[in-house]
């Protein structure tokens, strides 16, 4: 009798949280990939980071084969970003100025905003995530279906998801840590499918402000040598970004790689210490950022991500040259 | 006659012994070759001898003539010094003076860089905007990496 209790009791357990082993149950992550990427849609979403809360606002279209996306900052200096395909214009505000940072290269091109969080391969995130589908809710007013991907290991932390039981589009996402603190979220409030019928709306508002603009191109490449490598990158992480870049006020420039297993990153920056100044060393966390520093031979390494210590403080350790 | 022309060569000879001087010595089947060496010994006194062409020759031909060794130079052990034939006060004085310079690199390094505590407030800002723009997936994307005004 109790173990048709304990058989009973499993079954409720796993009927209420559901663990996906197998391949095809990966499919609602890919659906959900394609889906920001084919759908029309605009809303306004609020994104929290640490204690910091902003609202944003999203238009998001497929036009012929080419994504167009506008993201409008809607607090503080209103900032906002244009992207066409790999293509993405940044315009910063300040004061009377606007500050437009672009290139067909530019570097950020490699992230993944909300709602588009998954890339396009996400081989490496079934590798170290386990899916699990939870209760079925509401989020700005459309009903949705609860999906975790918890990590197999302690070198990153848990994504939740709110998917449109319609679309499959990503209508809620919450970082949490190993103690299930939340850490990051990002929450659609309002949103509308396919009320964008034309491109009209893909120009900057900060146009019409008629400012000065100052055109800045954040992609000023320095070809130089690698001198350090990394011995041991946490498990699932590989390099996504490398930029070598001249540091203000000195005339030496300063290493700084990025690291992803296409949900978590991690930022290393190998610089070289300025006169006068003393190197750090240790671990620090705030705001859900967790950054370790070392010094070594003359260089600051430091790592910073959104990931367990574990993960920043092995990436450091692991730095030789 | 070889005063004469030796005479011409220096610009000391008269004007009016040029033109029988020119005209007696171009019949003469030597008259190149003589030339040649009063013209050589002229440019070696006065320090303007560079060689001349046929030297040159002489020293191309010998080095096409020397066989080209392409690999299996001498090892560097047969380039070693032979100890044994120097003077060991020299060797030991070298040696403290290597001691020296290791003794006051080891004591320079340890009085100038000493790492100190990772704090918050010192953390620099370029650093976090630069994480911030290149990794986060929410509204710390807005950051701005590079503009100072």
């Amino acid at each position: 009798m109790t173990k048709f209790l304990s058989l009973i009791l499993f079954l409720l357990i796993f009927t209420k949280l559901p663990l996906y082993a197998g391949q095809n149950s990966w499919g609602i992550i890919e659906k959900c990939q394609k889906a920001t990427q084919n759908l029309n849609y605009k809303g306004v979403y609020i994104s929290q980071h640490g204690h910091e809360l902003k609202s944003v606002e999203i238009i998001h279209m497929l036009h012929g084969s080419e994504e167009y996306t506008r993201i409008n900052l809607l607090d503080g200096n209103a900032d906002e970003v244009s992207s066409q395909g790999k293509n993405i214009m940044i315009y910063h505000r300040h004061d009377n100025d606007v500050v437009i940072q672009s290139g067909p290269s530019n570097k950020r091109d490699q992230q993944q905003l909300f709602p588009a969080i998954f890339p396009s391969d996400i081989t490496e995130i079934k590798k170290y995530y386990l899916l699990s589908s939870g209760m079925s809710e509401k989020v700005a007013g459309r009903m949705t279906q609860r999906v975790n991907l918890i990590p197999k290991d302690n070198f990153r932390y848990t994504y939740n998801f709110w998917l449109d039981q319609e679309t499959s589009l990503p209508l809620k996402m919450i970082i949490s840590n190993l103690e299930k603190n939340v850490l990051e979220q990002s929450t659609f409030n309002k949103i509308q499918f396919n009320t964008v019928k034309n491109l009209d709306w893909f120009t900057p508002t900060s146009d019409k402000l008629r400012k000065n603009y100052i055109d800045e191109n954040i992609t000023k490449k320095i070809n130089l040598n690698r001198f350090w490598k990394v011995q041991n990158i946490p498990p699932g992480f590989k390099e996504v970004n490398f930029m070598v870049s001249k540091m203000p006020g000195m005339n030496m420039v300063g290493n700084h790689a990025v690291y992803s297993d296409g949900l978590s990153y991690i930022s290393l920056f190998i610089q070289p210490v300025r006169r006068g100044q003393k190197p750090k060393e240790g671990d620090l966390s705030f705001n859900a950022t967790n950054v370790s520093a070392r010094y070594h031979k003359g260089y600051q390494i430091m790592a910073v991500g959104s990931v367990p210590f574990k993960a920043v403080r092995s990436l450091i350790d692991s730095v030789e040259f | 006659m070889t005063e004469k022309n030796s005479s011409l060569f220096d610009n000391e000879i008269n004007e009016e012994d040029i033109v029988s001087l020119v005209s007696s010595e171009v019949k003469k089947p030597n008259m190149r070759s003589q030339w040649f060496y009063y013209q050589t010994i002229r440019d070696v006194v006065r320090g303007e001898y560079s060689g001349s062409s046929n030297l040159s020759n002489k020293i191309m031909g010998a080095i096409d003539a020397e066989p080209t060794q392409m690999i299996g130079y001498r090892p560097v052990k047969e380039l070693a010094i032979d100890f044994n034939s120097y003077n060991w006060q020299l060797v030991l004085g070298f040696a403290v003076l290597i001691a020296i310079v290791f003794a006051g690199l080891n004591s320079k390094n340890q009085n100038t860089i000493t790492p100190v505590q990772l704090v918050y407030d010192e953390i620099p800002a370029e650093i976090m905007n630069a994480h911030f723009a290149n990794s986060s997936s929410t509204a710390k994307y807005f950051v701005q990496t590079t503009f100072t005004k």
